[in-house]
């Protein structure tokens, strides 16, 4: 893989603060570069991600050469500034504007939530006056009705329009505005609306003050009493720090870092986590956990037994299947330890044992175009953010429904100009098109022809006499860039992906030149993990099951003799397979998957062929009541492994709290029925899991799992005030990127005549773990169906309108024509969210 | 020898026509000094509603941890204390309890207060755990204001 041209940073350049000499980069904002070398400012209306406001007047800053005061957020470093952030007219500046923000501002600190996080507290003890001057009455506003997750105080709002900026520029959707005037002026939704968005969430965060806190959250702890966690959740990528006492969990936030003397949340975080993550892991909560292992009692029913027992049936079920009787299903959200441990079980430790990860996946074909797809991936999220793509192409990508922490991500970096975004897809949503150019509509049946076409023409020439006649401007996009990244969604069709399209975009990566790289994107969470981990039936941790040497290597970690399997059947196929009864047993790790699985009837059959079915899950379903022995598993916060980000960024999953009840950890599980098995090696840690993983993966074997841990108080500095660089942590990247020469394949032919449904899951829809948070149920989007305008005028709809779906006795609005910026392709009805299975 | 013996009794006899300092203790009661730290006790408006509206700085800056504390969002129509907050579980763990009177210190709504009342011999351990109900004050025996929140008013 050929290292990228990265944008180099600016220019250092002398600026004298408070009389000492100091290099910042030439150009970037004064404010944040001073906080970026720890001298801090205090600031409420800035934020790193957002524009300049300039309103809260904070930052006032002394610059030689001016009369007045000016304020840092909206100034640039130049060479030879000199400022003062020390003098007496800064101190005063600053006094007087804290005694201004507090002259509404109600004394109801104990009430607040915000109370021991609130930087208006902060600021008043360091800055302001201590007492309070003003004798006239308070402004008092109204309660309105807003969120159903974020409740609204606007008495305490000190009008720096974070939230404004954050829904308007990051959330993209104008939906929070200011409102009235002068004295009057407050914040608010149009409309008392909800904040409907899918980061909406952030803005609780982001808010300085108590004026935004969250509802779930509302009045059930004081943040100083809770425990913090730096995790990882199952559901999203990304970090994230859990809040609980007790076991129980209170809040989820993006990681909380080291500021003022204290962990607390970083209000300037440009780590914004989805609601998903903040709001549909309250699951945690749910009564309904497993935490104690049971049995098969006969007739049906489950009797709760010991750990020892269980484990030992499991095992006996294990060793007395034969060969290639024994076949594991690999939840998509289990961490890098289970995956390997679960490739060791099954390859290692039972006769040639089948393993596989992709139940998503509706055919065989689809998840092995997924697998190849996942293994070619080589695409960094973080080089995107940096700037070194110049173009980048997201082909049949519904990220906002299916993955949005990386959906936002790769919006910011368009909207930041670090790419130039241009999206080849059979719907285009506003949340992209607002950024992207040019855009391509095709019928989801063509993107794989047209995304040959393109290849092709790229193969012939960059220059404009090759491009293809009907996608000139997006062939030009492309030929212009040396380096670029080509995304391409996993999900956008639910999971019958068309497998021609993964070869074609490989195809057109290898046609565009070894500067640009390829990111396939899915909704399962870890699923570079699972490539990667070796729970794929063709992969083991260090290569394909081809490869003898891949396989010596192995068996060297596995610690037991691995032979090549005839044949690697994905998850799809050992799914039919267990319907037809090969298998003795069938381990489901995780399976949240298949809970809401299109193929239902293909999973209970396999469940009732199956002689013993092993579960490992944290919550019931009919799933865990069809299994012979049920594993209680654990939480997110509960658990220690790793997890691998949809661009290989390693995240640490970490035990914060000890399972529920009987529950253990699920890489206890694995290992207690390895060493039941007779294991000749032998894990006493997750760290020692993933010491096997990294020597499979060639990394620095130096490297620790607590290094992934955000900020380790042990490397910080102790100094008061210094606010950290974003990114202090090690960053540890896994790409395999094996890229061969892929047969150009043929595209399936376009269907035609008559409307044809385009059905999505939704990542907030019907979910094993997220329908059990009962915050879960505000987030649920409204099935909605999206209609080409043309369309709809033919058909006589309008907006708001219902229709019924022929076959089905589902009414649905439709909505929201305007939405789709430029037209859907003729024909085409978008219907996001799926008709739920019932449990 | 008999010098010192009759020095001796001199004091002995001077004690005995002296007033008594002990007192016939469960009938009879010493006065207690103004700050005495007894038995916590919850203070009320003269409304009724409670004081303390749950912010759990008692919890926080208490030494022995022998305060624990839930709050909830009060219902506007039957409000509990006169914040939009109020202690749903207050309970104070007497046998850890150092009656060090932080938590009245620390206290910003003047809602707990140390009383009088240190008779705390009990026959269960389980029974020095105090909760809300039984350190609650009559409302009258408050601090005779009235909340100082007042329902939204204007804008």
């Amino acid at each position: 893989m050929t290292p990228l041209n990265v944008p180099p940073p600016p220019d250092n350049v002398t600026v004298t603060v408070n009389g000492a000499p100091m290099q910042l980069p030439k150009g970037k904002n004064l404010l944040q570069a001073l906080l970026d070398v720890g001298h801090y400012i205090p600031h409420y209306c800035y934020h790193p991600r957002l524009s300049v406001a300039g309103n809260c007047r904070l930052c006032l800053i002394e610059l030689e050469g001016r009369p007045k005061p000016e304020i840092a957020c909206n100034m640039v470093v130049a060479d030879g500034l000199k400022i003062r952030t020390d003098s007496e007219l800064v101190d005063s500046c600053r006094k007087g504007m804290m005694e201004f923000l507090l002259i509404n501002h109600p004394l109801d600190c104990p009430i607040c939530d915000r109370g021991g996080e609130c930087m208006l507290q902060r600021y008043s003890v360091e800055y302001g006056w201590g007492t309070a001057r003003t004798i006239d009455p308070r402004r008092r506003f109204h309660k309105p009705q807003f969120d159903p997750l974020i409740d609204i105080e606007r008495n305490r709002c000190i009008m720096c329009t974070r939230c404004v900026r954050f829904c308007d520029e990051i959330a993209g959707e104008h939906v929070m505005g200011v409102f009235g005037h002068g004295n009057r002026n407050y914040i608010g939704t149009y409309g008392n609306g909800p904040v409907s968005n899918p980061f909406s969430g952030n803005v609780i965060d982001i808010c300085p003050v108590g004026c935004l806190t969250s509802k779930p959250f509302r009045f059930k702890a004081r943040v100083w009493e809770l425990r913090q966690t730096n995790t990882t959740t199952r559901t999203c990528n990304g970090a994230v720090t859990a809040w609980t006492r007790a076991g129980k969990l209170y809040r989820v936030t993006p990681p909380t870092r080291r500021r003022h003397g204290a962990y607390t949340i970083d209000e300037d975080t440009d780590e914004f986590i989805s609601n998903e993550a903040r709001f549909g892991t309250h699951y945690a909560n749910h009564d309904d956990r497993l935490t104690t292992p049971m049995i098969a009692a006969g007739d049906g029913a489950q009797m709760t037994t010991s750990w020892k027992s269980a484990l030992e049936a499991a095992a006996r079920a294990l060793r007395n299947a034969g060969r290639g009787e024994a076949c594991f299903l690999a939840g998509e959200r289990s961490t890098n330890e289970e995956f390997y441990l679960l490739g060791r079980l099954a390859r290692g430790l039972c006769r040639a044992g089948h393993i596989d990860w992709r139940m998503r996946f509706t055919s065989e074909a689809a998840a092995r175009a997924a697998g190849d797809a996942l293994r070619a991936s080589d695409g960094d999220l973080d080089l995107l953010a940096r700037g070194a793509y110049g173009a980048t192409l997201m082909i049949h990508a519904d990220l906002l429904g299916t993955a949005p922490d990386i959906a936002l991500r790769i919006k910011e970096a368009a909207r930041a100009g670090k790419t130039r975004l241009a999206l080849l897809d059979a719907r285009v949503d506003e949340f992209f098109g607002r950024f992207a150019d040019p855009v391509y509509l095709e019928q989801p049946e063509a993107l794989a022809t047209a995304v040959n076409n393109l290849a092709a023409a790229l193969e012939h020439g960059r220059d404009e006499a090759h491009a293809p006649a009907d996608g000139a401007p997006l062939f030009n996009h492309l030929a212009q860039h040396e380096q670029g990244l080509i995304v391409l969604g996993l999900d956008a069709a639910g999971g019958a992906l068309n497998p021609a399209l993964v070869p074609a975009a490989l195809r057109l990566v290898q046609a565009l030149g070894a500067g640009w790289q390829f990111l396939a994107v899915t909704a399962a969470r870890n699923a570079r993990g699972a490539v990667a981990a070796g729970a794929q039936s063709d992969r083991l941790p260090t290569g394909p099951v081809t490869d003898p040497e891949a396989l010596r290597s192995t068996s060297e970690l596995y610690g037991a003799p691995l032979e090549a399997p005839e044949e690697t059947p994905a998850a799809p196929e050992l799914l039919r397979r267990a319907a037809a009864g090969q298998f003795k047993v069938l381990f489901l790790h995780r399976c949240d998957e298949l809970v809401h699985h299109p193929q239902r009837e293909l999973i209970e059959q396999a469940l009732a062929a199956t002689e013993t079915v092993i579960a490992v899950d944290i919550f019931p379903s009919w799933i865990t009541r069809h299994a012979d022995i049920v594993l209680p598993g654990s939480l997110f916060y509960e658990n220690d492994g790793t997890m691998t980000d949809i661009d290989g960024t390693l995240q640490r999953m970490s035990r914060g709290d000890r399972p529920r009840g009987d529950a253990q950890e699920e890489w206890r599980i694995l290992e207690s029925i390895a060493v039941l098995m007779s294991a000749a090696r032998r894990h006493k840690s997750a760290q020692s899991i993933f010491g096997d993983l990294l020597k499979a993966w060639n990394a620095p074997t130096l490297f620790r799992l607590d290094d992934l841990l955000l900020d380790p108080p042990s490397l910080l500095p102790q100094t008061n005030h210094v606010l950290l660089s974003r990114r202090t942590r090690p960053n540890f990247k896994l790409i395999l990127a094996e890229r061969g020469a892929q047969p150009p394949a043929q595209a399936a032919p376009a269907a035609g005549g008559g409307l044809r449904l385009l059905w999505n899951m939704h990542s907030q829809g019907p979910d094993h773990l997220g329908s059990r948070s009962s915050e879960f149920d505000a987030l649920h989007p409204q099935p909605r169906l999206e209609l080409n305008p043309a369309d709809a005028a033919a058909l006589g709809l309008a907006d708001g309108d219902w229709v019924r779906l022929a076959g089905g006795e589902v009414y649905l609005p439709v909505i929201q024509l305007e939405r789709a910026i430029g037209p859907l392709p003729d024909e085409a009805l978008y219907q996001e969210e799926a008709v739920e299975t019932p449990a | 020898m008999l010098v010192d013996l009759f020095k001796g009794f001199a004091v002995t006899f001077k004690h005995i026509f002296r007033p008594r300092v002990t007192l016939e203790y469960p009938e009879v009661k010493r006065p207690l000094p103004p700050y005495f730290r007894g038995r916590h006790r919850l203070q009320r408006y003269e409304n009724g509603l409670e004081r303390c509206v749950g912010c759990a700085l008692c919890a926080a800056v208490c030494p022995s941890e022998a305060i624990y504390l839930e709050a909830a969002e009060n219902d506007p129509a039957n409000p509990v204390s006169a914040g939009e907050r109020y202690a749903r579980v207050y309970q104070i763990h007497q046998l850890r309890c150092i009656w060090c009177g932080f938590c009245e210190e620390a206290c910003p709504e003047d809602a707990i207060v140390m009383g009088p009342d240190f008779e705390l011999a009990n026959y269960r351990r389980d029974q020095f755990i105090c909760d809300k109900q039984a350190m609650l004050d009559p409302p009258d025996k408050g601090f005779g204001k009235e909340p100082n929140l007042k329902v939204n008013t204007a804008l």
